[in-house]
């Protein structure tokens, strides 16, 4: 065990110890992520340290036998430390993040919460870091919100990523996510009869119905990989050229090898055909797409057919 | 690290916390590094301890112990070491231990886990686990670790800097802070060179950035908001305005941003603002035949060049 972790946590164990006299050995092993026997050894070597010079005045800790936890004195250190700039970050951001996203129904604790962090580190200046989601509308946060409380059924109207259409669905809410700046609700979809990830700025319409949700329990969670919605699907490849390379930093491609010339190929995997389509459109110019020859087969369709409209 | 260099880490601290003056290091050496026979051995060990605790935040200042003199160094913990009083709720502790996991495994990860240790400690609630949401923030672009703790101690940055057009050029900055949007991270400050405040995002860094110069080189303006940043990143006002014909249950995304969205024989005419023909003709091509652009000129030839290219072969 590194110092670097064991005296933040022995500096906040004695504290967290005054509070909660009477603790088990197991319940604190658990709340600080270590073994039974781990935990022991930090109040032994805590019983050894102290303020006093040659063994007097040291921390005194008894465990009794029912392995129940109590400190006698804990000298100077009966109060945790303040935060530093990087804690006070981590939480105030991560509440704010929380502020933007539903999934917390009991909002007047989110702000209060916020509010003491605030009061906490009073002299701090604001953290320097800020999340922005895209933002979902008041009334279809409120209606996640509603329904993950309740256990309700929630009614969709839905404008779908790839495909270009509304489509209306029942859902069973399970959890709200946040990835790469986004917020998502992750639900059962009776029509798709399989959990559904739902970008919820793309949630037209939510509403609560009467009726009770019942996920299946065996339902599969959505792959996460490094916090990527990982699409499973064909292998594409594209060319693209310096105006182009923006496809890099938006789209979680595969591999990427640059030439001499300053173009790019890339490969990236296609969850949706359409999808590529719609992508080697935009890029009309800017990057062509090489393969699979089905979907270069299908771009050529698309745009011939949308050059049409211009010859009338 | 040895159980005896902990046991001797948590000494200093007690001992600093307990004492009604600043302690010189004579005084610290006799009560804490006794077993040490040297001063230097002593010296050496006491700045490294004293480094590691400010590293973890233990809040070591040094003062004058003679207001006439700076000769002799005296060594305290700052007035305001301890957690101010506060008392989290179990709702408001189960809030904040879903916040603090939005880190996962990056860099700013340890920090949430301390402090809500420390948090938890103040007050005798638990956080209740269960509440239905999973917010993550990945912070893995390799310049964050290094913005960020410039930003803390507002040291200068400098870094080499591609922009959107592939030029590359030297840039010196004051880091105000780190934003975040859509899912991209950038440095806000003010640009030395240019003399204005700027955006830099963090992927298009080309060389790792280095902090230099002292802590503490600048003030962040008063006035400053992140929040603003991040807005005036992408709401550009838009300057033109676009007249398509739309394919009826089509383009759905173009209706939601429509001014207006009237019936025209079989097709749907709408009038739609945009700011960047470039980017414009991008999403209008890629509704290929579900949109036909009247208007202006400019833009319709756009789309029909992109349309052009992407039905061609592909050019040697």
């Amino acid at each position: 065990m590194s110092a670097p972790e064991r005296v933040p946590r022995l500096l906040a164990l004695l504290p967290w110890l005054v509070v909660h006299p009477g603790v088990s050995v197991t319940a604190a092993a658990a709340h600080f992520k270590v073994s039974s026997v781990e935990l022991i050894s930090d109040i032994n070597l805590l019983t050894m340290t102290g303020p006093g010079q040659f063994g007097g005045d040291l921390v005194d800790v008894q465990i009794n036998i029912s392995d129940q936890i109590y400190v006698q004195d804990a000298q100077s250190l009966s109060r945790p430390l303040r935060l530093t700039t990087d804690e006070a970050t981590a939480l105030l951001v991560g509440v704010r993040l929380l502020g933007q996203v539903p999934g917390v129904a009991d909002r007047e604790s989110l702000f209060s919460a916020e509010a003491k962090l605030t009061d906490a580190v009073a002299g701090e200046t604001t953290p320097g870091v800020h999340v922005a989601l895209t933002p979902v509308a008041a009334e279809v946060s409120a209606a996640v919100d509603a329904a993950l409380a309740g256990k309700w059924v929630l009614h969709l109207e839905y404008l779908g990523a790839t495909r270009d259409e509304v489509t209306e669905r029942d859902v069973d809410p399970v959890r709200t996510l946040v990835l790469e700046g986004r917020s998502y609700l992750e639900a059962w979809c009776h029509s798709a009869a399989a959990i559904r990830t739902f970008r919820l700025d793309r949630v037209l319409a939510a509403e609560v119905t009467d009726r009770p949700a019942q996920p299946p329990g065996s339902a599969q969670s959505v792959d996460l990989v490094d916090g990527r919605l990982v699409p499973e699907g064909d292998l594409v490849t594209l060319k693209l050229s310096q105006r182009a390379l923006w496809v890099i930093e938006q789209v979680p491609v595969e591999s990427v090898s640059t030439s001499g010339d300053g173009t790019s190929l890339v490969t990236l995997r296609a969850a949706d055909d359409a999808w590529v389509v719609r992508l080697a459109l935009a890029l009309g110019g800017d990057a062509y797409l090489l393969a699979p020859p089905r979907l270069v087969e299908l771009v050529r369709t698309a745009a011939s057919s949308g050059l049409a409209g211009y010859r009338s | 690290m040895s159980a005896r260099r902990t046991e001797r880490l948590l000494n200093l601290v007690f001992v600093l916390t307990n004492a009604a003056r600043p302690l010189p290091k004579a005084r610290l050496h006799e009560l804490v590094y006794h077993d040490s026979a040297s001063t230097e051995a002593f010296e050496r060990m006491f700045e490294r301890d004293k480094e590691e605790l400010r590293g973890m935040g233990v809040p070591i200042e040094t003062v004058a112990l003679d207001a006439l003199s700076d000769e002799e160094q005296g060594y305290r913990l700052t007035a305001d070491w301890r957690l101010p009083e506060v008392e989290f709720s179990v709702a408001e502790l189960s809030v904040l231990a879903v916040a603090a996991t939005a880190w996962e495994d990056g860099c700013l990860a340890p920090a949430a886990t301390t402090a809500l240790r420390k948090l938890e400690a103040a007050g005798d609630a638990w956080a209740q686990p269960g509440l239905p949401v999973s917010p993550r923030v990945a912070t893995g672009d390799p310049a964050f670790p290094v913005i960020l703790a410039a930003v803390n101690s507002r040291r200068e940055v400098v870094f080499e800097y591609r922009r959107a057009d592939g030029q590359i050029s030297h840039r010196r900055v004051h880091p105000f802070g780190l934003v975040q949007r859509h899912g991209r991270w950038y440095l806000a400050g003010a640009d030395l060179e240019r003399g204005s405040d700027r955006v830099f995002r963090l992927s298009r860094f080309v060389s790792a950035p280095r902090a230099v110069g002292p802590a503490g080189t600048f003030e962040v303006p008063a006035d400053l908001r992140l929040d603003r940043f991040a807005t005036q990143l992408s709401q550009e006002p838009a300057t033109e305005s676009a007249e398509l014909l739309i394919t009826p249950g089509a383009c759905q995304e173009l209706r939601r941003h429509a001014t207006s969205v009237e019936p025209n024989q079989e097709n749907d005419r709408i009038v739609i603002d945009f700011r960047d023909t470039r980017s414009f003709s991008a999403t209008l091509a890629a509704y290929g035949a579900a949109v036909q652009v009247l208007g202006p000129d400019h833009l319709r030839d756009a789309v029909i060049g992109r349309l052009r290219a992407a039905a061609a072969e592909v050019p040697e």
